[in-house]
């Protein structure tokens, strides 16, 4: 029998679609590293540092989609690092878009720089995925720095 | 302003829209009418959503309510294609690829309603979205353009295809499996893209063509040139071959400002900076930058480019549809160091290290290089290679 689930709290597949989303940035990232290499060839070498950067890029990601599988708590941090960084340089090129060429980005520009990273981040914030990868929730963690200083005061 | 400049008017300013760009970065309007299928898309779950929740369950909105996380997405991404296609279908004119367009619609919402009503659809979905993307690619590589509606769609299939391919706990190796799949699945749609876009741009930079990835154009018909302005399109090439000969070493150029160091390839661009900021138009003494191509005795000068100060300032086009200027977008600029990297990535990427510079002032190529067949416009590369080599 099914039932009717409206207010069906989320589930440990969550972690799948976070992983699928980081895999996904991972080979839009790996196509990257391949594009920059054919410049690289083309121009001599100028962009050779753009390259090394794209390809440690590249190969970072796809290694963090799999620790997100493992529910890694050192992936999951540094994941949403990233993806914030992502979404602070998509911002300025919206804002340089808006300025110099009074038009938005292109959409999958759109989607893949600002949309996926700011979903991921969402969803490796959510107390069942915190919950997953052992990471204390925000009033846990305040409870506890309370309780640490309160032993470190009475211990003075 | 010197008196070359001052032949013609042009507007006083030119703005993203006023140019034609290659449809690889934009909507082309036969597609325009797949966002509003993914709109009736939403608007209809939406209803079948509300009649569920006033008493009249809806056997989709029930079944969708019992999908785990990953499923609900899933089944999202399936039927978004699915609007995708369906409304590409209807904007095309009626021809082969709307009838693959409306095919693989109804295959997709099919494929979306036997998942979220719990029946067998793993297999299906693996072989229709496969098809799907791979049925882009064949397209794309045979010269069909890409945009960016055709973008998201394969953009979305990739996502779906990696979640039916690996389910909530994979076994290691299908975990690989799928990853390497989703990442040679995205390379090729990649490679497809850039063809396809490079195929249909291959017009050059005449009023009227589909300029490839990059390339601005203005808007505007091609047209036969009027004897004045023939006239002073050939006073302009005279006038900027005669200057000009004295930077065929490239060491007197590098005495004179130009940056020269590390000539490669075939369009080396090498800039001036202090022509660039004196605000002159379509100076023959003093071109903003000099373009080299390695021969095979050291550097060649093939040409110049002037350029404007400033984005949005239109050049002016003495030589009316023989002198048409371009503008570039979707540029990548690298920080480390200075350097063009390419361009946006059809997937919407740049090179970590560079940004993306959406338009760049307009700027004008003259061929200076004896008998080229072009001598404004796009350089012919075949032509340039046989010239090198029989130096």
């Amino acid at each position: 029998m099914t039932t009717d689930t409206r207010t069906r709290p989320d589930d440990e597949s969550i972690i799948n679609v976070i992983r699928v989303l980081v895999l996904l940035q991972g080979g839009i990232a790996f196509v990257s590293m391949l594009e920059v290499a054919f410049t690289t060839a083309m121009t001599g070498g100028s962009t050779i540092f753009a390259l090394l950067l794209t390809t440690v890029a590249a190969l970072l990601t796809l290694r963090l989609s799999t620790g997100i599988g493992k529910l890694s708590r050192r992936a999951r941090r540094i994941t949403i690092r990233i993806e914030k960084v992502i979404v602070v340089i998509a911002f300025l090129e919206v804002l340089l878009a808006l300025l110099l060429a009074q038009t938005l980005p292109a959409p999958v520009t759109l989607i893949t720089r600002f949309v996926v990273p700011v979903v991921v981040i969402t969803l490796l914030r959510r107390p069942l995925a915190l919950e997953m990868f052992g990471v204390p929730s925000r009033p846990e963690r305040k409870q506890r720095r309370l309780r640490r200083t309160r032993t470190v005061g009475a211990t003075r | 302003m010197n008196p070359i400049a001052e032949r013609v008017g042009e507007p006083l300013s030119r703005q993203a829209g006023d140019y034609v760009g290659s449809p690889l970065y934009r909507v082309i309007p036969e597609h325009a009418a797949a966002w509003l299928a993914l709109g009736l898309l939403l608007l209809g779950v939406l209803i079948l959503r509300r009649r569920t929740d006033t008493g009249r369950p809806s056997a989709i909105i029930t079944g969708y309510r019992n999908l785990s996380a990953d499923r609900r997405f899933l089944a999202w991404l399936i039927a978004s294609s699915a609007a995708l296609h369906l409304g590409l279908a209807l904007g095309n004119t009626f021809d082969v690829y709307a009838v693959g367009f409306a095919i693989d619609s109804v295959l997709l919402f099919n494929i979306a309603r036997r998942l979220i009503l719990g029946r067998r659809w793993r297999r299906w979905a693996a072989l229709v979205l496969l098809g799907s993307i791979l049925g882009y690619v064949a397209s794309s590589l045979g010269g069909v353009a890409p945009d960016q509606v055709s973008l998201v769609t394969k953009l979305v299939e990739v996502t779906a295809l990696s979640l039916v391919l690996s389910p909530a706990r994979p076994s290691r190796i299908r975990q690989l499996g799928a990853s390497t799949a989703v990442v040679t699945l995205l390379t090729l749609v990649a490679i497809g893209s850039w063809v396809g876009a490079f195929s249909a741009g291959a017009g050059g930079h005449h009023l009227g063509d589909v300029p490839e990835p990059g390339v601005l154009l203005p808007i505007g018909e091609d047209r036969e040139p009027t004897v004045a302005e023939t006239r002073a399109a050939d006073d302009l090439y005279a006038a900027t071959v005669q200057a000009v000969s004295q930077w065929e070493d490239a060491a007197q150029a590098g005495k004179d400002g130009y940056a020269v160091e590390g000539i490669t390839g075939r369009e080396f661009h090498a800039d001036n900076q202090a022509y660039i900021d004196d605000g002159a138009v379509l100076d023959p003494t003093r071109p903003e930058s000099l373009i080299y191509a390695e021969g095979p005795r050291g550097p060649v000068l093939v040409g110049v480019l002037y350029q404007m100060s400033g984005i949005g300032n239109p050049g002016p086009a003495v030589g009316g549809p023989i002198t048409v200027w371009h503008a570039h977008d979707n540029v990548c600029f690298a920080l480390t160091p200075p350097a063009l990297a390419g361009l946006v990535s059809p997937l919407g990427m740049c090179p970590v290290g560079s940004f993306a510079v959406p338009i760049t002032n307009e700027m004008l190529h003259i061929w200076t290089v004896p008998g080229i067949p072009e001598p404004f416009g796009d350089l012919d590369d075949e032509w340039l290679d046989n010239y090198l080599a029989g130096l």
